[in-house]
């Protein structure tokens, strides 16, 4: 009791004043310095603690719990994996409020964590307004404020030090949606706005930068917030003629409620918006009217950067579903943060924030970035999404960004591995298939195949006539191709590529006898006709353009779409002949534009949008991977890295076919098609001793196709005992192979057993199963024949080179495709002995009488009589050439490539085929 | 207190119904959510076997499908849920075969079907297997149409047109005839295989002299036999014949055709190679009084040979000797596969799928064997289907001897990625590697061998080590580097120098060797002193591995070799006085050893390397008892000292315990003497005597120490000591009941299947005695 006593006497006065007075002091200077908040934590302290502190990093998180997100879940995935390796060998510790999209509680928290001196950054607010508010306060403190949601402008537009927003400003979304205006050449557009001070901002944005967008706003209207009666608005709107979007700059449930009382009455023009539309809340209010309304956004969960992969991947994989953008900006803010503390190498608020300012082409979870001077990002992409009834899908989503070629987004294209590099797409020069399955995608030929009757049908030229006699063609064009530099393609261009292929100063093309059949052509090209206006060529008009015709030729639209006959940009190859085709020059008019092209790597084609028909090409992007090993690409098949291979791309490895094709894994996969192509042998006539015919005949029934075909290509060839595929029908019946007479034959040619016989050259371009099949016919020859060959591999220039102009060989691989079915393709074209690349140097007058008569013949069934007549004169009297098999090509395709269909004359219609999502 | 008690009784009522719904409602639940795991339900597949005079062939269908299903059932099935089979009779009828198929199809019960045997049935039949979707596996039928246009039926062994080309190769490149004459069946067994042997011949320039078919079914079969057989005999070289026939007509064909001394050489299909032939043949009084007078040297095909013995079929061959005390024909080795086939393709099922979805997973499974890599491996081959859902395997060639068929000198094995080879295809051409459908195969050696044990000395039990004196003799055709013999078991290289003998028929060649060795075996001690031993002397050829050459039990030619060798089979061989041959027995078998092949690189991609081995095993054991009473002897001594030390009055307890320290310390130094106690991992017959007897002395000393220690005065003291004396004899009888039961009976019960190679052995030498 006496000390309990001592204690009140403390406070109490007795005797001495001076005591009483010392004491109540001490008392007013407690309650004083509490109450003035005399702790109260300085910038300066902050900036102490952090310069010497050695406690993990404390941040605070603020979500906004009336917004239905995932940002807690997108910060929290980037808090668990920097933590797994910490930053600058911290944690981050993080405290987690909840502003619940209210300025009164998010300057509370604000005022609360100003008083921790422990807090380095705040990361949230994500509402504008809130972040807006609190911003102050942060700033003030020196915390570093990150927000990932905040899109008002006035966030930055002080140029606070500590402040920042990792998400595009709502400018810079209008400008993405100005754009979309000028693509969709959307000129009159109506506006419609909420009268507060945010919305308002954005529509005199969007006002004022309109000229500049090539449109302008028709009519413009405001509403007040808590409106919910449109109906004043939108009929106004629908008074005004020729509107052709609607600008709505408002917020939920309004917008909402907007576009579905729009829709009511019946407004049916694209609604551009904020993307504050952009939640699903928007499809609870708008219901079905909920369609053609298009938003931005910045996160795109398909995209080619490897952060933005990772974390979708990492998000997946934990929560089940699709993060949201709130999450995908939550995530990077983290990572940013933590970037900016690496790279100052400090945790000092100051520093780090200075280091934020700093921050160049950052590559996060939502694209690639910079950070402006006044805090925001710079050099965002910005995504656009469409409502249909129940949710937005993304449009336009392929296009964007740069070409990487290291990154591919799988969504929007299409692998196909090539097994060879590409070595020219210059479509004058080129020999080889799979060129010419990328020049397919890149130049329109005057006509083209359809893919089931293989006839011609219309593609650049949209109709032809011809007179009676099949010797003059005029082809009507389509007026509204373009090159890719959006200038018209015309008839002159037609003519002068024609001219140009024909031209002697210029290199020859593989194909130009194909153009001997236009009347002077062949004299033109040969020097002895030097005006180029007699070549049977005539423009009529920018749109019309007539050919007439050496000879008649029902088979001309055919011919009409060949590579030769497509025109090309003649100003660009007048300026840059032999660069034109580089991607950063190249002008094409093709379904595909040329995009990027490493030699060794990649060639990237990406959809062209000036393409007449755009809108029916439905995959974004084609990516050629070389990769040149067969199994190699089977496995990446099998990985699912390319979609398709097969065909004239990277061919199956031959001793796998038959397992794919046999394996019920594979029975939706795996595909056989018949090609019009022969592989053969052919013979050097002029070369000892195969200009003896006898010798020819005899090597010729030596190869035993059959088992060639069983054992080294597996079975899944088909004999070819001719080399018209379109003349099988005359040679029913009549095997090639036949070793009793074969030995007959070399006997005849003075080789009995084949003694005596010199050794021959079997040459060949280097492949594997071109190897393998020479070994073949080797061993056929030595088994049967006695004869002793070598085989000689050579690169594709030398092999081309040596094709027409050495004489080092006996028998050449000689594999040819159809261009067009007419005998006359390969007969005429390939064969004829008066062409300059006669491959085999030989000549026969029956053969060239039977040619003439075709050529002078209209009947159907006499033209054929001929051509078969010539083949066997080709084939057999004088044995030219020794046919192996008629290819059949063999696919594997993934299942996610629909509406595939293959086209057996080459040049694949990817422009109509599609990719599941 | 009434209306009390009648609320008591109506709430103890209340209560029990409540206890019995909740128990009937949880019964309920609880076999409605369990029932698959007690209710489970068998999967049933059919199986159509023909009744009638086909019975015999449906026996053999029946062996086959039942020892398979019996093995995979004994392992608990698939998925836990066993198979049950369903048999059906098509009567070997078409019409018949077509109604049960329906029958089939209407129960809808069975997941697939096993049968029918005969092209025609199953043609019959699959027209409603393809309606129905229901999977079908013939092991029979080898029209190649049975398949083709069926993507439900499937066949496990190579059809007509595999076989065509497999025996026009077979003539060709191993029987080295260019020239053939062919008598073919214008049914369609026999125009198939005509057609393929035909194509087949013009690829390899075989010249095909005549051609000569006939209609088994018209009333003039008779004479157009007689005429070709007048035409055939008119030529003078006709070839080699082949007879695209059915087992009878080609009776008949042989019938007419051959006699003694003639020479012409016959082959036929594996109609011929089946008992139904030898029946057919035996018809005639010739063939019956003087065997082999049709019959001798006839070449035909077969899928399956149980005297080819590899790592997949030699436990078909005992599981089949064991269980049907007879070897296993073709049709049970096949039938036996098409099981093997339908079951592994059930092996995703869990008896929870409908029926319909169940047979196109089967359906699926079963397409996906399609490739050496992802084949089954059957008894008679490696089984993967091609695109028309037939087998390809090498054919087994035989020729017949005494009216067996008897493995010929050369076969073919399948190879695997031929043409990873460079020089593969030069190798196609040039025959050194064969050709049938889709397959590449290589020839083997068939090298029949035996081995006749002369003399046994020096037996060392404890080392398991031998001396031996044997003949050895190798039977093959043309060459063969027999020096490179390398014995496993031998202690040091036998060298295989000179041989004692050696006879030439044509180019037949038998080489006969007198050899020397010391071997060893692992002998197995636990019955000592009763105990059994197989000297063995295992070799296997050097570098050549099983798909180079196979060795081949030779028992045709094992009394011509005695007899030159003026070997008395039956006079022992001469052998220490101590022991008795009980059995000798010679089989062939496979060793396989990991290898990189001599690659560093490739050692973690080591791959078997499997070696045909012979093997000859004398079975040895004690000739008297004397041995064994000298084991036992000291045994027998202390268990009667130990008996009457027991019966001692209970006063004497000291003498008691001495007489049990004694015992104790006798037998306790005789396991530590006993060598067999260390170096063995298992415990001897006679080691268990005395366990038994320093167990039983131990517990004796312990349990008097305990009860003088514990009753010193008790009354009931000595009624404890009777207890305890008698319970060391029970200890006794314990420990040498176990030993029994451990060592001689389930011991004789693992050496009936050791056994069974023996039993093949003994059933073909039975045979050819018979013959």
């Amino acid at each position: 009791m006496e000390i309990k006593k001592g204690c009140l006497l403390f406070l109490i006065l007795r005797n001495n004043t001076m005591i009483f007075i010392y004491r109540i002091t001490i008392v007013i200077v407690i309650l004083f310095h509490f109450s003035c908040d005399i702790i109260h934590t300085t910038y300066h302290d902050r900036e102490s603690y952090f310069a010497q502190s050695t406690d993990d990093l404390q941040i605070a998180i603020v979500s906004s719990s009336n917004m239905k997100n995932d940002f807690l879940i997108g910060v929290n995935l980037a808090i668990d994996r920097l933590n797994s390796y910490r930053v600058l060998g911290k944690k981050l510790c993080p405290i987690y409020y909840d502003d619940e999209g209210d300025i009164a509680k998010g300057l509370k928290i604000a005022k609360k964590l100003e008083k921790n001196h422990k807090i380095l950054a705040v990361i949230g607010h994500n509402k504008s307004e809130v972040a807006v508010a609190a911003s102050i306060t942060y700033e003030k403190e020196g915390i570093i404020f990150i927000s990932p949601g905040a899109t008002k402008p006035d966030l930055l537009q002080n140029q606070y030090k500590y402040v920042f927003s990792n998400t595009p400003s709502s400018e810079q979304m209008v400008c993405r949606i100005l754009e979309y205006v000028r693509k969709k050449q959307l000129k009159r557009i109506a506006l419609v706005f909420d009268i507060n001070n945010e919305m308002s901002q954005i529509a005199n944005y969007f006002k004022a930068q309109s000229e500049q967008y090539d449109c302008h706003v028709v009519i413009s209207k405001s509403y007040i917030s808590w409106s919910t009666h449109f109906k004043d608005i939108i009929s106004d709107i629908k008074n005004v003629k020729n509107v052709d979007a609607l600008f709505l700059c408002g917020k939920l449930p309004e917008a909402g409620i907007f576009i579905k009382q729009a829709r009511k009455m019946l407004f049916d023009k694209p609604i551009l918006s904020t993307n504050y539309l952009n939640s699903f809340e928007f499809f609870q209010i708008a219901e079905d009217s909920a369609s053609n309304v298009i938003v931005p956004t910045y996160f795109d969960p398909v995209q080619s950067s490897e952060r933005n992969r990772a974390f979708v991947k990492l998000f997946k994989n934990k929560n089940g579903n699709i993060p949201d953008e709130l999450a995908a900006s939550g995530y990077d803010a983290v990572n940013l943060l933590a970037h900016a503390i690496e790279e100052s190498g400090s945790f000092i608020p100051g520093e780090v924030a200075s280091a934020l300012h700093f921050i160049k082409n950052y590559n996060g979870a939502c694209g690639n970035f910079s950070i402006n001077k006044k805090g925001g990002i710079s050099e965002k992409l910005i995504f656009l999404k469409k409502s249909d009834t129940d949710m937005f899908t993304y449009i336009e989503r392929e296009l964007l960004g740069r070409v990487n070629i290291f990154e591919t987004i799988k969504d929007f294209t299409l692998r196909i591995p090539i097994a060879d590099k590409i070595y020219s797409i210059d479509p004058r020069l080129i020999s080889d298939m799979l060129s010419i399955e990328i020049v397919e995608q890149l130049f329109l030929g005057l006509t083209d195949f359809n893919p089931e009757t293989y006839k011609p049908v219309p593609e650049l030229a949209k109709s032809w006539t011809v007179n009676a006699d099949y010797t003059q063609y005029t082809f009507f064009l389509r007026n509204d191709v373009v090159w890719t530099d959006n200038t018209k393609v015309t008839a002159h261009d037609v003519k002068w590529t024609i001219l140009a292929n024909l031209n002697t100063e210029t290199q020859p093309s593989p194909h130009l006898s194909s153009l001997f059949i236009v009347k002077n052509a062949k004299l033109f090209n040969e020097g002895k006709l030097k005006d180029s206006s007699h070549v049977g060529l005539n423009v009529i008009n920018d749109y019309q353009i007539t050919f007439q015709l050496e000879k008649p030729a029902s088979y001309f639209p055919s011919i009409a779409g060949l590579l030769v006959f497509r025109p090309l940009p003649m100003k660009l190859i007048e300026k840059y002949p032999d660069t034109w085709t580089r991607p950063e020059k190249i002008i094409s008019n093709g379904s595909y534009k040329l995009a990027a092209w490493k030699e060794d790597l990649v060639m990237i084609l990406r959809k062209n949008d000036l393409y007449f028909d755009a809108s029916n090409v439905s995959i974004p992007e084609i990516r050629y991977l070389y990769v040149a090993d067969e199994r190699l690409g089977l496995e990446m098949y099998h990985a699912g890295e390319v979609d398709i291979l097969g065909g004239n791309y990277l061919q199956l490895p031959t001793d796998q076919i038959y397992d794919l094709s046999m394996n019920p894994k594979y029975q939706n996969q795996y595909y056989k098609k018949d090609d019009h192509c022969v592989y053969a042998f052919a013979f050097n006539t002029i070369n000892y001793p195969l200009d003896n015919v006898w010798v020819r005949k005899a090597i010729n029934a030596a190869i035993d196709r059959n088992r060639i075909i069983q054992y080294i290509l597996d079975g899944k060839q088909k004999v070819a005992n001719n080399f018209t595929p379109q003349l099988k029908s005359c040679f029913k019946g009549q095997g090639a192979f036949n070793p009793g007479k074969a030995k007959k034959y070399l006997a005849k040619a003075g080789f009995p057993n084949g003694s005596g016989f010199p050794e021959i050259t079997i040459a060949f371009n280097r492949s594997k199963r071109h190897e393998n099949i020479a070994r073949g016919v080797k061993s056929c020859l030595k088994y049967y024949l006695n004869i002793h060959a070598k085989i000689l591999s050579l690169e594709w220039e030398k092999y081309l080179q040596g094709i027409t102009t050495d004489n080092n060989w006996h028998l050449i691989r000689y594999g040819i495709c159809a261009d067009y079915l007419d005998p006359n393709n390969f007969l005429n074209e390939l064969f004829h002995p008066d062409i300059k690349d006669n491959i085999c140097r030989w000549s026969n007058n029956e053969f060239i009488q039977l040619l003439s008569a075709v050529d002078t013949t209209m009947n159907f069934n006499k033209r054929m009589h001929y051509y078969c007549l010539a083949e066997k004169v080709l084939c057999h009297k004088v044995c030219a050439i020794a046919p192996i098999y008629f290819q059949s090509s063999h696919y594997l395709i993934n299942p996610r490539v629909t509406n595939w269909y293959h086209m057996p004359l080459g040049g694949q219609h990817i422009r109509n085929w599609s990719l599941k999502p | 207190m009434k209306y009390i008690s009648i609320t008591k009784k109506y709430s103890m009522k209340t209560w029990l119904s409540i206890i019995f719904l909740v128990m009937f409602i949880l019964s309920t639940v609880w076999i409605l959510n369990f029932h698959n795991i007690f209710f489970k339900k068998d999967f049933i597949i059919a199986a159509v076997v023909m009744g009638n005079e086909y019975e015999v062939i449906s026996k053999d269908m029946l062996a086959g499908i039942e020892l398979c299903l019996d093995h995979m059932n004994r392992n608990g099935g698939i998925n836990g849920r066993n198979i049950t089979l369903d048999i059906y009779n098509d009567k070997g009828d078409r019409r018949t075969s077509v109604k049960v198929a329906m029958e089939i199809a209407k129960k809808n019960k069975a997941l697939l079907v096993l049968g029918h045997y005969f092209s025609s049935t199953s043609l019959a039949a699959g027209k409603v297997y393809l309606k129905e979707r229901i999977p079908a596996i013939t092991g029979s039928a080898t029209s190649e149409n049975v398949t083709n246009q069926n993507e439900w039926y499937f066949s496990v062994l190579p059809n007509n047109k595999f076989q065509g080309e497999f025996i026009a190769s077979y003539i060709y490149s191993s029987l080295n005839h260019k020239s053939c004459s062919v008598i073919y069946d214008t049914d369609e067994y026999g125009q198939s295989l005509f057609n393929s042997f035909e194509s087949k011949a013009n690829i390899l320039g075989m010249d095909i002299k005549n051609v000569w078919h006939f209609d088994s079914k018209s009333s003039r079969f008779n004479y157009q036999l007689t005429k070709i057989i007048n035409e055939l005999r008119a030529i003078p070289d006709s070839g080699i014949i082949f007879l695209a026939t059915h087992s009878r007509e080609g009776a008949k064909i042989v019938s007419l055709l051959k006699f003694p001394g003639s020479k012409y050489q016959i082959m036929g299909a594996d109609a011929f190679s089946t008992n139904s032939f030898i029946n057919e043949v035996l018809n005639f009084p010739q063939e019956k009084t003087r065997t082999g007078y049709y019959s001798e040297n006839i070449y035909s095909v077969s899928p399956f040979l149980a005297d080819f013995t590899n790592e997949h079929n030699s436990h078909f061959v005992s599981d089949f000797l064991q269980k049907y005390r007879s070897p296993p024909t073709w049709v049970s080795a096949c039938y036996y596969d098409a099981t093997l086939m339908a079951l592994k393709s059930m092996q995703n099922l869990d008896g929870s799928e409908k029926i319909n979805n169940a047979r196109m997973i089967i359906q699926k499974n079963l397409k996906g064997h399609y490739n050496l890599e992802s084949s089954i491996k059957g008894v008679c081959g490696s089984l993967f289907f091609d695109k028309n859902r037939n087998v390809n395997y090498p054919l087994k060639v035989t020729y017949i001897k005494n009216q067996i068929p008897i493995p010929n000198y050369s076969q073919y094995f399948i190879q695997h990625k031929p043409m990873n080879d460079e020089r593969a295809f030069d190798k196609i051409l040039n025959n050194e590697l064969k050709t049938s459908g889709n397959i590449v195969m290589n020839q083997t050696k068939i090298v029949f061998a035996g081995i006749h044990v002369n003399e046994i000395k020096n037996i060392d039990i404890f080392n398991g080590q031998y001396a031996m004196d044997f003949f050895i003799w190798f039977r093959f055709q043309g060459e063969f580097d027999d020096s490179k013999i390398v014995f496993l078991n031998a202690l040091n290289p036998v060298p295989i120098n000179q041989p004692f003998a050696e006879y030439k028929d044509g180019d037949i060649v038998t080489r006969v060797y007198n050899l020397k060795g010391q071997f060893k075996s692992e002998f197995d001690l636990t019955n000592c002193p009763f105990e059994k031993h197989g000297l063995s002397i295992q070799f296997r050829h050097q570098h050549l591995t099983l798909d180079q050459i196979t060795y081949i039990s030779d028992y045709v030619s094992e009394s011509f070799v005695n007899k030159l060798l003026n070997i008395n089979k039956l006079k022992a061989i001469r052998i220490p006085s101590e022991w008795k041959v009980s059995q000798t027995d010679f089989y062939n078998g496979i060793i396989s050893y990991e290898s990189s092949f001599g690659i560093p690189v490739k050692y973690h991609l080591k791959r078997p390397v499997v070696y045909s081995t012979g093997n000859a095993i004398v079975n040895i054991e004690r000739s008297d008892n004397s041995y064994a009473i000298k084991m036992l002897a000291s045994g027998l001594l202390l268990f009667l000292f130990l008996l009457v030390v027991c019966l001692s009055p209970l006063k004497y307890v000291s003498i008691f315990v001495y007489a049990l320290i004694s015992i104790m310390i006798v037998s306790g130094l005789f396991l530590i003497k006993s060598h067999l106690f260390f170096e063995y991992q298992y415990i001897t017959f006679v080691q268990y005597i005395y366990h038994s007897l320093f167990a039983a002395t131990i517990f004796g000393l312990l349990s008097c120490l305990l009860i003088l220690f514990y009753f010193p005065s008790s009354k009931r003291k000595n009624q404890i000591l009777i207890v305890s004396r008698i319970s060391i004899f029970i200890i006794i009888f314990s420990v040498l009941t176990y030993s029994y039961f451990t060592l001689f009976f389930i011991r004789n019960m693992n050496k009936k299947m050791i056994h069974t190679h023996q039993y093949l052995n003994e059933t073909n030498t039975q045979n050819q005695t018979n013959g």
